[in-house]
């Protein structure tokens, strides 16, 4: 049995982390809110490069470096998309997990990974075991902006299209987290570059003639060129497609966030049940105590006087 | 014809037009209904959007590229701003 006063300033101090938690729950959900504010926005952009995408990819053979994949170069760029704070459950470090899990895989088939890391989580856990970084990116990650994007991909665009003998790398994994609902987010690893694009849903062509495949795909104007068109387009679609990375595993992470600021809000709540339990047990236990006392030396007492 | 102007952080404007000018790669180009598909790099300059009803709108653009298929066009560029719309009719063109 502890002491009172023990249990009594432990129910406090979970009273006050209990209310901590809370504040914590309650700011991620509203900044749930403002992440799928943010995904809104950007949707309708994204989607009109997506459509012009599939509008290349259905009228031309796309030759771009940037859909190709150069084989000749075993390097290799991995980032991962951590957070830039904790209290969100297994968030990084499920990332982290995917990410060596990667690392090892790459690193069995022969290629040489470089790690870009995005988020402070991600970053001080590499820093601290010694790891090489290539770059790094903090700030943001509840609420990624076009810019961080635009340096993510420009970066990573970098390094890739450098020859390889002056430290260009051949391919590009994304290891971040996708949301799927409010409760469940899942670890994926994205191949992004080279660009893997998948034409329209439904080959028109194959059943139908000639003719009417003609009719179907109108002929389209590329201007000034079509390489040209190309440079301009799949630069944004990579940047367009990183952002939405971003924009889920922010998402994940506030979801995540307040998924383990809801849980640690019970667990403290069932402690401070427990303790003051505990609490009334230890009282009734000093109470009965005092009064088999006075009970036994009244006794005592009484026996004295006969 | 329909038009829709996005930036990359948020939808600009989106409705009906008479005809548009862009800024593309080798000057100003208009674009009227029924124009063949396109697709264009576009680059910094002014949007003019001339409505059915004749009022013009005007929009700033950063880089970006145009596509009109089926009398739809899409403006994608990175940042665009709203000028004060532009009510004279006819002596701006």
């Amino acid at each position: 049995m502890g002491s009172q006063l023990a249990l009594k300033s432990r129910i406090a101090s979970t009273g006050s982390l209990e209310k901590i938690f809370n504040a914590q729950e309650m700011i991620a959900a509203s900044h749930i809110a403002q992440a799928r504010e943010l995904a809104q926005d950007a949707k309708p952009y994204t989607d009109a490069i997506f459509d012009a995408v599939q509008t290349l990819v259905s009228h031309t053979h796309i030759s771009h470096p940037i859909a190709e994949k150069k084989d000749d170069n075993h390097r290799v760029a991995v980032l991962s998309l951590t957070a830039d704070r904790g209290m969100a459950g297994a968030y990084t470090s499920s990332i982290i997990h995917e990410t060596e899990a990667l690392l090892s895989r790459l690193d069995k088939e022969g290629k040489k990974p470089e790690l870009f890391v995005y988020g402070r989580r991600g970053v001080t856990y590499y820093k601290y075991r010694g790891r090489n970084l290539a770059q790094t990116w903090e700030g943001d990650t509840d609420r990624p902006s076009v810019e961080v994007a635009d340096a993510i991909s420009s970066a990573l665009l970098n390094a890739y299209m450098k020859p390889a003998d002056k430290g260009g790398v051949s391919e590009l994994y994304i290891v971040y987290t996708e949301f799927i609902n409010m409760v469940v987010q899942k670890v994926r690893v994205l191949r992004m570059l080279p660009v893997e694009i998948i034409g329209p849903e439904t080959p028109k062509a194959a059943p139908m003639g000639q003719g009417a495949s003609n009719e179907t795909h109108p002929l389209y104007a590329f201007e000034p060129s079509l390489e040209e068109v190309l440079d301009a387009i799949l630069p944004k679609y990579v940047r367009a497609r990183i952002h939405e990375c971003l924009m889920e595993a922010a998402a994940s992470e506030v979801a995540s966030r307040q998924n383990a600021m809801h849980t640690a809000t019970d667990n403290a709540r069932s402690l401070i049940n427990d303790l003051t339990r505990k609490l009334n047990a230890s009282r009734q236990a000093a109470i009965t105590q005092e009064l088999t006392e006075i009970i036994g030396s009244a006794d005592a007492l009484n026996n004295q006087e006969e | 014809m329909e038009v829709n102007i996005v930036s990359a952080t948020r939808p600009v404007w989106k409705g009906e037009a008479k005809s548009v000018t862009v800024p593309a790669y080798a000057g100003g180009m208009g674009i009227l209904p029924d124009h063949e598909p396109v697709l264009t790099v576009i680059k910094e300059g002014t949007v003019i959007v001339t409505k059915p009803e004749g009022g013009k709108l005007s929009f700033e653009v950063t880089d970006g590229f145009i596509s009109f298929d089926s009398n739809k066009l899409t403006v994608v560029v990175e940042q665009a701003r709203s000028l004060e719309n532009v009510q004279r009719d006819v002596d701006i063109i």
